[in-house]
């Protein structure tokens, strides 16, 4: 009944911004419609710490992994390898063969786990999206963010990356909304299918690229 | 009174082009006392918010506001609203945790309301126009309650007599029956307050002026009941419904849906009666809004189960007033869905039993309109939330409708004359008046 008498022109291209999984589900629904009427939509996600229990992206977003990046930095590489992998590797050498390295890799693994909630994420968790700014600035060259149109940052963490964005590119519409209602009137150009996140995994896509 | 025509300051967040709920009972109340010789000033939301958080606006309705009527805009922080990163300072787009909590911190000092800010900004705005030119009367409307903190602190600063117009309820969970607030928190504390220094409080029920009597009953004597109605100028006249054994049956839902209603059971209630076969062809017609903010609506769309392959039940999307006749004119049999129980009226029942047409009750028993509806002859009532029970009144309804009785629905409208708009502002608008004069029992 509602007259779709003033469209906005729909965007080309969109980005979307994600350092948590909080957003995925809702970037998942937003990418779903841009995507059935036309819009090339992409995203950046910082997958390497925290992502485990993520849901996967809609297999018609682009997805852009920060993971790689991540995961090299200095300090993060040295407290994984010296609480979490080396000892893990040493343990899993020695279980059957001495006795007692059975309970001791399961020890490590339960203060691993501990260490990793009430330690690692302490301190990280309020330095993450600034470090994950600076690796993700030095790698948006190649997506060419300039040229973008729509830059959405559902995510709080993002914040500060769009904000940079927002100051180097003149062009992109920065927005913290996933709001696809404006663009609702556009025609479905093509037969895409809802995501179920409870049905389909990361298997079911195509891969996330390294950015 | 400080000159022949009594200066009212209306504190009504929601005003036209808002399309809120409420927003019929301000245009309303600001309208007849402009036209009863007040000089009447809205301090309303800022144009913003309207079209970039709630995302849409009923201009239609702006042409219906009396010229008269002066309206200002006190200022909104739209820290939470604002989505464009652009618009972000360097503290929140280098900071946005710390900025965040800084916000929330500062909050702890306001009035409990998270527009508290424009509560502020209609003080400040308040005092520099009674400076110029001194108000008689201060009225509040809530909905967002913090107009009633500004009637509060613009009575405290000013002396002048102030009155609070609850549409909504503030510190009672009209969904649950039970306190919104946990003991000790600030709202109750300020609604002492300003229940106990207002003029007079305004309910739309008397089971709601009757709860707030018991909790504050300093302030009782001066609580009134001035119920909804339907207005004149928005609905036009409906025509007559046709007996037509032939054509398929519309019941129609128009008004905006939430998630506080119980849609589950209306849409169980009307599947079960097109199962068994009653009224061949019937479709459940829905009209308006899906929430109250445009961004939620897909969101409510799936939630809700429109997106399901049912094509019996449709969805028109919202309705302009030129358009609204129309909705009633095609409609056969309107569904009265509401959330709530006893303190719920719902504005919207009055249009319904304005247009003469079979209604049907899609609520818990025992809601606040049950008393409004129970003199209007062609309610048809479930007595709950039953499936079976609502498809039974459904089907009901849809005979009622089949026969369309001119002489019933005459009846029905006759007795819906005596519930408009400005009928119910009468006696308020007079009480205004000795207030204004007296100067209040503060």
């Amino acid at each position: 009944m509602s007259a779709a008498t003033d469209l906005q022109p729909l965007p080309e291209r969109v980005v979307i911004l994600l350092f948590g999984n909080g957003a995925v589900k809702r970037a998942n629904d937003y990418a779903y419609q841009m995507a059935r009427r036309g819009v090339r939509v992409q995203a950046v996600v910082a997958d390497g710490q925290g992502w485990r229990r993520a849901p996967s992206l809609h297999p018609s977003v682009e997805v852009y992994s920060l993971a790689g990046p991540e995961n090299r930095q200095p300090l993060l590489w040295l407290y994984e390898t010296v609480v979490e992998r080396a000892p893990a590797a040493v343990l899993r050498r020695l279980d059957g063969k001495v006795p007692g390295a059975g309970f001791a890799r399961r020890a490590h693994r339960k203060i691993a786990g501990f260490c990793r909630r009430n330690l690692f994420w302490k301190v990280y968790r309020p330095v993450r999206h600034q470090a994950l700014r600076a690796i993700a600035l030095r790698r948006m060259g190649r997506l060419d963010i300039g040229a973008a149109d729509h830059v959405v940052c559902p995510d709080p963490a993002a914040v500060p990356l769009a904000w940079s964005i927002a100051k180097r590119h003149p062009h992109p519409f920065v927005t913290r909304a996933l709001h696809y209602g404006p663009y609702k009137a556009h025609p479905v150009l093509e037969p895409l299918e809802p995501w179920d996140t409870d049905l389909h995994g990361k298997e079911d896509r195509p891969p996330y690229l390294p950015l | 009174m400080t000159a022949d025509r009594p200066r009212l300051l209306y504190l009504a967040f929601y005003f036209p082009p808002s399309r809120a709920s409420g927003v019929y009972r301000a245009r309303a109340t600001a309208n007849y006392f402009a036209e009863a010789g007040w000089d009447v000033t809205v301090a309303r939301v800022p144009q913003w918010f309207l079209t970039d958080v709630v995302g849409s606006t009923d201009d239609g309705l702006l042409t219906t506001v009396d010229p008269r009527i002066a309206t200002v805009s006190p200022e909104l922080d739209d820290f939470m609203w604002e989505t464009d990163v652009r618009a972000f300072g360097p503290f929140r787009g280098n900071f946005p945790f710390l900025a965040a909590r800084w916000h929330k911190w500062k909050q702890r000092f306001k009035f409990p309301d998270r527009y508290a800010s424009w509560g502020e900004s209609a003080v400040e705005e308040g005092l520099r126009l009674h400076a110029e030119n001194p108000f008689d009367l201060v009225i509040a409307t809530g909905n967002p309650f913090s107009a009633f903190g500004a009637a509060y602190e613009l009575g405290r600063r000013t002396g002048l007599p102030y009155i609070v117009d609850y549409r909504d309820s503030w510190t009672l969970d009209l969904f649950t029956n039970e306190d919104a607030f946990p003991k000790g928190d600030k709202a109750w504390q300020w609604e002492k307050r300003i229940l106990e220094n207002a003029a007079e409080a305004l309910f739309v029920n008397e089971a709601l002026r009757g709860w707030h009597a018991d909790r504050y009953p300093r302030a009782a004597e001066r609580m009134h009941v001035m119920l909804n109605g339907w207005d004149p100028d928005v609905l036009p006249e409906i025509p007559d419904a046709t007996a037509d054994e032939n054509r398929p049956l519309s019941y129609s839902y128009i008004g905006t849906l939430t998630a506080n209603q119980p849609v589950d059971a209306l849409f169980a209630g009307f599947r079960a009666m097109t199962d068994l076969g009653a009224h061949p062809g019937a479709t459940l017609d829905l009209y308006g809004h899906l929430g109250f903010f445009a961004k939620y609506e897909s969101r409510m769309r799936s939630d809700i189960g429109l997106d399901d392959d049912y094509d019996r039940i449709r969805h028109h999307g919202p309705v302009s007033k030129a358009e609204i006749g129309r909705a009633y004119a095609a409609s056969d049999v309107l569904v009265f869905l509401v959330g709530g129980s006893k303190y719920v009226t719902s504005g919207k029942i009055f249009e319904y039993m304005a247009t003469g047409r079979p209604i049907v009750s899609v609520h818990e028993s025992g809601s606040a309109a049950e008393e409004l509806l129970h003199d209007y002859p062609l309610w048809f009532n479930p007595g709950g939330l039953e499936p079976g029970a609502v498809a039974a009144a459904m089907a009901e309804a849809g005979d009622a409708a089949r026969k369309a009785d001119p002489d019933l629905a005459e009846r029905a409208r006759a007795y819906a004359a005596g519930f408009t708009r400005y009928r119910a502002i009468e006696a308020f608008e007079r009480r205004a008046r000795a207030i204004a004069e007296n100067g209040g029992p503060r």
